[in-house]
């Protein structure tokens, strides 16, 4: 039949789109991406809105007030997914983080060059290489931005990064970590945000800690999971561990994971790696549960998704026990102007922050120094000074040197693996089990 | 503009496909009770004709009457519940469904207000008179064709309110012994229910024997009318059409 | 070779799973057999009934009362669709010249893009789970999760009231009646857009049983009928079109297949398995196993 024909058709074109979802990599903290049925044109947001704060003269909550800045504002821009398929939960706390940044910078700082104002302005790159690439172009050309902040997809931040690198304003990875980010060298290529190989240290770091030998990685099919695959084993083989590590593929566009977690239970794991994106992740804490294999034994969860308010909606009591790894913690100890920030986020938003919010905040803040310190709003300017200067963040002292590796214009943050001990516990009460100490 | 012993009346009726004209101003009237024929040669618009009257298809102009009421554009099923009903040549019946089932359906739509044991009842004697009894749980596309031209007639007499019936053709293809039943059934409602029938056939033996009058198509309009003895002497008639073999009929 | 517990219980997932995609098949299957259209858009109807389930379950009736959110949402779907249909389907249908074909496909992606627009612009992107108040079930070595064995049941319900309505009702005599011939039953004076629209709704509804079923189980977000929509289609493409026996029969043999497979060979490919055989079947018999070879009338 005919019909049937034009079907097949349609479903191979449906399952090539999902293979080709493999390059589109996800960085850890992606939501959903790519789906069968394409939804790139499904939601328009008009995204391009100018956030300015305004630069009032009132008294800031820790320093005194400089005069508010005037003349010529200087901007930013924030190119963030905000329509699916990128993470536009995500895309949203990073607007809202650099929004703060922009209000620190000018009623705590007096803005930047001898008193002018800075703003942000803001594109939506929905998650996918094309608008990302597009959204850069606007920026730049129209807008004149010294520098995009806001980067969270890895595949939409290296396809950017393909522009930029001749276009020469310079692209902060807000929350995207695969390694060739940086690891092309790149001069216009800086990251407020952990690399995979960091990742990776940490789990190991983990997994010696708690004595585990038999440890089942169980991956999504996209750069983010086998690029975390490769790179467990690497450095596994790399330090001697005596660890049995066993991968286990998923399709990404899975809803059901049961096939793969049956044989993760039949390997008996001491520890199950979730590296899975979006409602994937969530799938598969709920599918392990549900099989008996979680929370018997352990899991860890790649990235910082427990963090957000929908973890315990979702999953009620069977999250109880997730081990999960996160850049921040409200108990770490934090420089003045993270803790500006805490408060001014809990004043806005009437929640804690969370990290991609914090990222986005340090961005800002840095660039508003870098920019002091270049003596001028020039992109090339900026980004010597990035690489020669000092400045201070919400953690701590940040560098961007020219490093070797992936570690080219990288500040780390910290890497800690938080453990829920008792179902619905906020996660700011969350058991520490690990906290990363750099070695380099 | 319609007298009450008219069951069908057309005005002009005209339909055409792109440049085709299949039917051109067709006036027509068919009485109360009357078995009327319809002829033609091939392509003179008969089933173009049947279609637009049961609201297969709209007409480009004109206007049907049945009874007296405007029927023109309303749709197949409106019309089938205001008394008109029609059987296709290449008959189209519920192939998946028994020959029961088949009439049962028609006995749903066709009397909403019988009760289901009525219904069955219908169908039964209509599967009796019909001699269909012993494909009655068959499934209909296991029947025979002439089988086939007998359900779709009993389908459509499933009604016992349908004053007309456009049979198309309801010969082609039927053996002796199943067209006798056929005329047999058609004089039958027409004496009985004074039922009027409206039949395109090529058979003109049939014809002879069961019509009161017949209309002459060709070229999509109407050529004669009138007994088939009348026609059959028309010059008209017989060139465009009947030839020679309606002369050995007379 | 894996332990036979293992094998059961890939076996006992797969059927599972199987009769919820049939449920989706059916409704596929049911709609293109009256309409004689695909709609492209059952996995938002499958989205919508998630939704609805999740919106009941947490807002309306509680967790307690989950069963209830299906019946609701399913029937909820079934309104949406008959309205739906005389606005958005009905139109194509135009006049008398039915040329659905050229339009169905159209017109059902574009609805199928609205309603999971509408979707995020509605509720946003994020992932949501009514939750249930169902045990795990272990049955010697087998576990079961509650949730899963009850989506089970609940397909097996929705599919015997499906066929119970088809056999032994007058409106299911009709609709069979009608996937047979569209023009008989309308000269049978059968009001055949009131039978579309009763079509639509009823196969939107199964849809949205399926999504209201399997919302505790693969949560609730915009995309979320896509997996379950191609599973369907996939049915279909083994079963024939317009075959409700074998839409049955397809789901258990791809539930079947896809279990096997991801447990003998790697259950990396689990969405392969079942492609390659839709493509191998199609080489073999191209209509399906129950299709008919298209016939002109």
């Amino acid at each position: 039949m005919k019909f049937l024909r034009v079907l097949a058709a349609l479903l191979l074109i449906a399952l090539a789109a999902g293979c080709a979802g493999r390059q589109g990599a996800a960085s850890p903290t992606t939501a959903p991406q790519a789906t069968p049925i394409p939804t790139a044109t499904t939601v328009s947001m008009a995204a391009t809105s100018t956030a300015t704060a305004a630069p009032t003269a009132a008294p800031s909550p820790t320093t005194a007030s400089k005069p508010a800045p005037s003349g010529e504002p200087v901007r930013i821009g924030v190119l963030t997914p905000l329509s699916p398929p990128g993470d536009a939960a995500a895309g949203q706390l990073i607007v809202r983080g650099a929004e703060l940044g922009v209000k620190y910078v000018n009623e705590v700082m007096g803005g930047v060059l001898d008193g002018r104002p800075i703003e942000i302005v803001v594109e939506d790159d929905q998650g996918t290489p094309e608008q990302g690439v597009a959204g850069y172009r606007r920026l730049v050309d129209e807008k004149r931005v010294v520098a995009v902040v806001g980067q969270f997809h890895s595949a939409v931040n290296l396809a950017v990064n393909e522009i930029a690198k001749d276009v020469g304003v310079p692209v902060f990875s807000t929350q995207a970590s695969a390694k060739d980010i940086t690891a092309k060298h790149y001069p216009i290529a800086f990251r407020t945000h952990l690399i995979d190989p960091i990742r990776v240290e940490g789990w190991l770091d983990f997994i010696q800690q708690q004595g585990y030998t038999r440890v089942a990685l169980v991956a999504e099919d996209t750069d983010y999971g086998i690029g975390l695959i490769e790179e467990t084993k690497r450095q596994i083989k790399e330090r001697g561990l005596q660890v049995e590590l066993r991968e286990f593929v998923v399709d990404r566009r899975s809803t059901d994971l049961t096939p793969q977690l049956l044989q993760v239970r039949d390997f008996k794991p001491d520890l199950v790696i979730n590296v899975a994106v979006g409602q994937l992740a969530y799938l598969m804490v709920q599918q392990a549960y549900d099989i008996g294999l979680f929370p018997d034994t352990p899991m860890l969860a790649s990235y910082d998704f427990p963090v957000r308010p929908e973890f315990w909606k979702n999953l009620g009591e069977k999250g109880n026990g997730l081990y999960f790894i996160a850049y921040y913690h409200p108990r770490q100890s934090l420089t003045p102007i993270g803790e500006w920030f805490v408060k001014a986020y809990e004043q806005a938003y009437n929640e804690p922050p969370v990290y991609s919010a914090l990222s986005a905040f340090g961005g800002i803040v840095v660039l508003a120094q870098a920019l002091n310190q270049a003596g001028k709003a020039d992109p090339q300017a900026l980004i010597a000074a990035l690489e020669n200067g000092t400045f201070e963040s919400w953690y701590g002292k940040v560098t961007f040197p020219r490093a070797e590796g992936p570690y080219w214009h990288q500040a780390t943050p910290s890497l800690l693996i938080l453990h829920y001990t008792e179902p619905q516990q906020d996660w700011r009460q969350a058991e520490v089990v690990y906290e990363y100490q750099p070695s380099r | 503009m319609t007298t009450v012993t008219s069951a069908l009346t057309t005005h002009a009726l005209t339909r055409q496909f792109g440049g085709l004209v299949a039917v051109a101003d067709v006036s027509l009237t068919i009485d109360r009770g009357e078995i009327h024929g319809l002829i033609g040669p091939n392509g003179a618009g008969k089933t173009t004709l049947l279609n637009l009257l049961s609201g297969t298809i709209p007409p480009t102009k004109g206007d049907i009457f049945l009874f007296g009421q405007r029927i023109t554009g309303r749709p197949p099923h409106e019309i089938a519940r205001q008394g008109l009903l029609r059987t296709f040549q290449i008959p189209r019946f519920f192939g998946q469904l028994s020959v029961r089932d088949n009439l049962l359906v028609a006995g749903y739509a066709l009397n909403p207000g019988w009760s289901h044991r009525r219904r069955v009842e219908r169908a039964e004697a209509l599967i009796h008179l019909t001699t269909l009894e012993r494909v009655a749980s068959l499934p209909a596309k296991q029947l025979s064709g002439g089988q086939q031209a007998l359900l779709q007639i009993a389908t459509c007499l499933m009604s016992e309110r349908a004053q007309v019936y456009l049979l198309d053709e309801p010969f082609a293809g039927v053996n002796p012994l199943i067209k006798d039943i056929i005329m047999r059934l058609i004089r039958e409602e027409n004496r009985a229910r004074g039922v009027t029938f409206v039949i395109v056939s090529h058979e003109m033996a049939v014809i002879r024997q069961l019509t009161h009058r017949v209309t002459v198509m060709g070229g999509g309009r109407i050529i004669a009318q009138g007994t088939l003895d009348e026609i059959a002497r028309n010059d008209l008639v017989i060139r465009s059409y009947l030839g020679s073999s309606v002369k050995e009929l007379v | 070779m894996p332990s036979a517990d293992l094998f059961l219980q890939y076996i006992v997932a797969g059927m599972m799973l199987g009769a919820l995609y049939t449920v989706m098949a059916l409704g596929i299957t049911f709609i293109y057999s009256i309409m004689k259209m695909i709609n492209w858009s059952m996995g938002e109807f499958y989205m919508i009934g998630s939704y609805l389930q999740y919106i009941f379950v947490i807002y309306v009736l509680g967790v307690k009362y989950w069963y209830l959110g299906v019946l609701v949402s399913a029937v909820s779907v079934f309104i949406l669709g008959c309205i739906l249909e005389p606005v958005v389907i009905r139109p194509m249908f135009g006049g008398f010249v039915e040329r659905r074909t050229e339009y169905a496909t159209v017109v059902t992606i574009a609805l199928m893009l609205a309603l999971r627009s509408a979707a995020y612009v509605l509720g946003g992107p994020y992932q949501r789970n009514p939750q249930t108040n169902l045990p795990r079930l272990t049955l010697g070595e087998l576990t079961i999760p509650g949730e899963r064995a009850v989506a089970f049941a609940g397909a097996i319900i929705a599919i015997a009231l499906f066929y119970g309505f088809l056999r032994f009702t007058w409106f299911g005599l009709a609709l069979r009646a009608a996937a047979q011939n569209r023009v008989a039953i309308q000269t049978a004076g059968v009001n055949i857009r009131r039978l579309d629209q009763l079509a639509f709704g009823i196969g939107v509804a199964l849809a949205g049983v399926a999504g209201a079923l399997l919302a505790p189980v693969f949560l609730v977000y915009p995309t979320n009928g896509a997996i379950t929509t191609m599973k369907g289609f996939e049915i279909i493409i083994i079963a024939g079109l317009g075959s409700i026996p074998g839409a049955l029969l397809g789901g258990l043999i791809l539930g079947l297949v896809e279990a096997l497979c991801s447990v003998l060979l790697s259950p990396g490919f689990q969405h392969a398995y079942g492609f390659l055989l839709v493509l191998a079947l199609l080489l073999v018999r191209p209509y399906g196993l129950f299709g008919e070879r298209e016939r002109e009338v």
